[in-house]
């Protein structure tokens, strides 16, 4: 089984310590590494959304270190959380989302970052971090969600329903192909996975 | 003596400039969702202003900015605008995302790539028109 150590979070492979770039979000970013850098690491540098290192099964005790220090997945879920309970409170909101939209888009959104970005505490199953650009949440005019990511010719656009009788689905588009898919946590993740993959 | 009637036309199809006016914050980040039929303009079109400036288009919204557009490249994607007013027109043929999703975002997308920030505003500026 490979195990996919959280190298870049913490500089930890290399054992000292690296500086945090700054975000559009204002969030800290691992810095890139080239693989001079680190022997250990691989870096997909033509992608600067998603760093991702292969090693060696790493020791328990490193993982949870990198989780404990400076672990910046959760804050990108908390911020997108706060996004959505902001719109409530938006003056600009024409029409505050609808009980059932934000649910919806919280359930969902929160499960597919989590499954992204959570790693696992049981010893050697940490997945690849990555760093997913940071969307709008804005609401229509019926008080559904609409929540757009954007990254290179690439675009991911989750629409929540103000009711359920209301269309939910998750539209991407790239270089001229489009398709829209039911609104779940999995055809969410996948397609977010999709957006910061070459 | 009786005043002049107006006579608007039929369709813009040259190079009238469109106003979009960005009546949400969110809409200056992501200028797609500008262009998304909303509910109450599933009958009569997306709401543009012509035929004034951009000053003009504003001062009837509260508004974040505007973004503008040419009437032939509208017409290019299979759209047309039919001015109902001596400075208003409604782009028609787009689709509402209740009634075919892809169609409205690939619309809304190509819209929004076409269309140029004429203003954007870092706060919102109130309405000068009742």
């Amino acid at each position: 089984m490979v195990a996919w150590p959280l190298v870049d979070l913490t500089g930890n492979m290399t054992n000292k310590e690296e500086p945090l770039l700054d975000t559009p979000s204002g969030e800290n970013r691992a810095i890139l590494k080239t693989p001079k850098e680190t022997q250990t690491g691989i870096v997909f540098e033509e992608n600067p959304f998603i760093v991702l290192a292969r090693n060696e099964r790493p020791a328990p005790q490193k993982i949870r270190e990198t989780q404990r220090t400076r672990s910046i997945t959760p804050t990108q879920t908390s911020v997108l959380e706060k996004e959505l309970d902001s719109l409530f409170a938006e003056d600009d909101t024409e029409v505050a989302p609808t009980s059932y939209a934000h649910l919806l888009a919280r359930l969902n959104l929160v499960s597919a970052y989590n499954s992204i970005f959570v790693v696992s505490r049981t010893e050697g199953e940490a997945r690849p971090s990555v760093y997913l650009p940071p969307p709008v949440v804005s609401t229509d005019d019926v008080g559904g969600i609409i929540v757009v990511w954007s990254h290179s010719d690439k675009s991911v656009i989750a629409n929540f329903g103000a009711r359920p009788e209301r269309k939910s689905f998750v539209y991407s588009s790239y270089r001229g192909e489009r398709e829209a898919i039911p609104m779940n946590e999995l055809n969410l993740r996948n397609k977010l996975i999709w957006l910061i993959t070459q | 003596m009786n005043a002049t009637p107006i006579v608007l036309p039929a369709t813009l199809k040259n190079e009238e400039v469109l106003f979009r006016v960005l009546t949400r914050s969110k809409w200056r980040e992501a200028p797609l969702l500008a262009f998304l039929l909303e509910e109450h303009e599933r009958e009569t079109g997306l709401s543009v202003a012509f035929n004034c400036t951009s000053e003009e288009a504003e001062a009837e919204f509260d508004s974040y900015g505007v973004r503008s557009l040419i009437a032939n490249q509208v017409v290019k994607l299979g759209l047309k605008v039919v001015p109902d007013e001596p400075t208003h027109a409604n782009i028609q043929n787009l689709p509402h995302k209740e009634d075919n999703e892809v169609e409205a975002m690939r619309i809304a997308e190509e819209l929004s790539q076409l269309s140029v920030a004429v203003r954007i505003r870092d706060k919102r500026q109130a309405k000068t028109q009742p």
